[in-house]
């Protein structure tokens, strides 16, 4: 051990032996920015959008908080700042991409359908051929696309009776109906990004983060259902005829008072068949 | 609290018979053994612990300042003030 080492052990030993320096050195080690992060705007810099990730990450993830100092230490880049942060953030189930949103709240996904958008059926054209079950289609006017309100009525009844079904597979199909049709009553899978831009966003308090984990988390599992009753029912070109038979009785009876009908879902298991309520 | 008969002296020697504080993080930096001035070799729940610890602990600090430096006047009428007349 050199000499160096030597005085600085002694050194460290000398502080650490006062009660009011060994505190200011645990302070030095532990919460160096302590008092300095009050005054926080929106960031206009690298330096200003870091101050205000660790404004953040001080009280929301202080173990994430503590290794950003700790790699500030070491002189790490931005951009590895950013990644660092970032993978930090996501682990905790907050989908944060980009340094620069930390400042604005809690960043959440948007994956709403936007039936009424022609860019939808350009960037979902595997969709297509379910909403043609339910007469929605781009054509023949697809820059002026109007949907009528029974066709939400009718899929809300289809996609209820759909998760009664015992087959996941047709209550997964229930839950890509409810995400098209935007009732699934997540804001996530319901809400496309200007909606979700145009609403407060949760703040970095204990209790947001908690409930915008429960969010995702349930987003991200309703995803992973719609995704596969895609690839189902996209598959399984009988299944699409059976859908589409079973919408066409309903829109048949929508202008019939208390009108009955009965809903048949083939599936290789069991055959199901209940009477439903009329759409009126 | 002037009336109950507490003087400066007294408040004084009550804040001094007050138990040393005792951090975490302080203990962690004085029982570990370490090159260089910061452990290195800390659990990482320990070390979340002594954060947190240390944040809550600072921010107390700052919240009594702040009420320390709002506390109203206490009139003092047992001494004289003397003052230049004309």
């Amino acid at each position: 051990m050199n000499a160096l080492v030597i005085l600085q052990q002694a050194l460290a030993h000398t502080i650490n032996a006062d009660p009011v320096l060994c505190l200011a050195h645990a302070v030095a080690w532990l919460d160096p920015l302590h008092g300095e992060l009050e005054d926080m705007d929106m960031p206009e810099s690298e330096d200003d959008t870091v101050r205000v990730a660790l404004h953040v990450l001080r009280r929301a993830f202080p173990e994430i908080y503590f290794d950003t100092l700790q790699a500030m230490c070491q002189g790490t880049s931005y951009q590895r700042l950013d990644h660092l942060i970032c993978d930090a953030v996501q682990a905790q189930g907050i989908p944060l991409d980009n340094l620069e949103w930390i400042g604005w709240g809690i960043p959440l996904p948007a994956y709403g359908a936007l039936l009424d958008d022609p860019d939808f059926y350009t960037t979902h054209p595997d969709v297509i051929s379910v909403l043609e079950c339910f007469g929605i289609s781009p054509q023949p006017n697809p820059y002026n696309i109007v949907i009528p309100d029974v066709t939400y009525k009718v899929a809300d009844i289809i996609a209820d009776d759909l998760l009664q079904q015992p087959e996941n597979h047709w209550r997964q199909v229930a839950w890509l109906i409810r995400w098209v049709t935007s009732s699934t009553n997540n804001s996530c899978v319901d809400w496309d990004e200007e909606m979700m831009s145009s609403v407060q966003p949760l703040s970095w308090d204990a209790d947001d983060i908690a409930f915008a984990r429960e969010i995702v988390e349930e987003a991200d599992g309703i995803m992973a259902d719609v995704h596969a009753g895609l690839t189902w029912i996209s598959q399984n070109p009988t299944s699409l005829e059976v859908l589409s038979r079973n919408v066409q009785k309903i829109y048949q009876t929508k202008d019939q008072k208390n009108a009955r009908y009965q809903l048949e879902w083939s599936c290789p298991t069991q055959r199901d068949e209940r009477g439903t309520q009329s759409v009126a | 609290m002037f009336s109950a008969g507490m003087t400066a002296d007294t408040l004084r020697d009550c804040l001094l018979k007050l138990p040393p504080l005792e951090l975490l993080g302080m203990t962690l930096l004085q029982s570990n053994p370490h090159v260089g001035f910061f452990p290195s070799d800390v659990p990482r729940e320990t070390l979340k612990t002594a954060v947190v610890e240390m944040i809550d602990y600072g921010e107390r600090c700052q919240s009594t300042a702040q009420q320390l430096s709002k506390l109203a006047p206490v009139p003092i009428t047992t001494i004289d003030l003397w003052e230049y007349a004309l």
